[in-house]
């Protein structure tokens, strides 16, 4: 049988622990944080790709 | 000169028929997998209440889910057999393997893109920008095949695994499967059928032919290998075909 002193502890170690679900929230924004950047790289991507064929077409006409 | 010219084919085959059905196969299933997925990813939203009542209700979405994740595993076994037991899938992997080329490559693609550079740089078969497209979408293909498997099989995986993991897993598998939507739907769409010099569409997904101009000017290195260093016949244009990445 585990002495009482322990027992104690481990139940107060126990209980300042956050059950699992409440970190979640912080999962959570650094997977939208995570997206977010992905697609703001891809947005990037497209507008230097349409400046650039935009520029392509107006030295063409020149 | 213009005889060697005249010898070189105006189109030749890219993608064989095998390889056309394996990419139609995943994209039917990553199509369905991500619509019944979104219904229940964004289930308290307008949206994900519109899918869900489009897939049936909350139950056969759950079914549909189920039978697609199934096919896109029988797919992703099929592509593994196919790269590493025969002589020209195995070839096409090790044609996808990075380089440290390829980095250096991404920067004189985008000078290209921006209209600062005239010329792409000499890719080989695949270009750095479709290797990440291949290697993007297979991790996440089976990221997301392994913690749907650990949330299809919640019971058994909560006696080996402690709950905190299945939790994480939970958030991974929403996440995972948004990004692999936006990283296909989005970009690898535009990329391939709407960026200048494909838009409305490039057909080499539908026959896998492409042109020997295309193939000089999009991937150089694999052109001069097959056919040296003489310049591809000029031809009627395909796909609306002007260059691209």
């Amino acid at each position: 049988m585990a002495p009482v002193s322990f027992l104690v502890h481990g139940l107060a170690v126990v209980q300042a622990q956050p059950p699992a679900t409440a970190q979640m929230p912080l999962l959570r924004v650094v997977a939208r944080a995570l997206i977010g950047i992905l697609i703001a790289v891809l947005l990037t991507y497209i507008v230097i790709e349409q400046v650039g064929s935009w520029r392509r077409r107006r030295s063409g006409r020149e | 000169m213009s005889e060697q010219r005249n010898a070189i084919p105006r189109e030749i085959v890219r993608f064989t028929s095998h390889e056309l059905a394996q990419h139609w196969v995943l994209l039917i299933t990553l199509t369905v997998l991500a619509l019944t997925g979104l219904g229940l990813f964004a289930a308290d939203t307008w949206l994900g209440r519109a899918l869900i009542a489009a897939e049936g209700g909350i139950e056969s979405r759950g079914i549909l889910h189920r039978v697609f994740a199934v096919g896109l595993m029988l797919m992703v076994g099929w592509h593994f057999l196919y790269v590493v037991f025969t002589e020209r899938g195995h070839r096409q992997l090790m044609e996808m393997r990075p380089h440290s080329r390829d980095f250096r490559d991404v920067g004189a693609l985008l000078a290209f893109l921006a209209g600062r550079r005239g010329t792409l740089p000499e890719f080989g078969r695949y270009t750095p920008l479709q290797k990440l497209q291949y290697w993007g979408a297979g991790i996440g293909s089976l990221t997301m095949i392994f913690t749907g498997l650990v949330l299809w099989f919640h019971t058994a995986s909560m006696m080996v695994m402690p709950k905190w993991v299945f939790d994480v897993t939970t958030i991974v598998h929403g996440y995972e499967g948004l990004l692999l939507f936006a990283l296909l739907f989005g970009w690898h769409l535009y990329i391939v059928h709407l960026s200048p010099g494909n838009f409305p569409m490039q057909r080499t997904f539908l026959d896998g032919r492409i042109t020997t101009r295309r193939l000089w000017s999009e991937h150089r290195a694999e052109y001069r290998r097959e056919f040296g260093d003489v310049e591809p016949p000029a031809g009627p244009p395909r796909d609306g075909e002007k260059g691209g990445r």
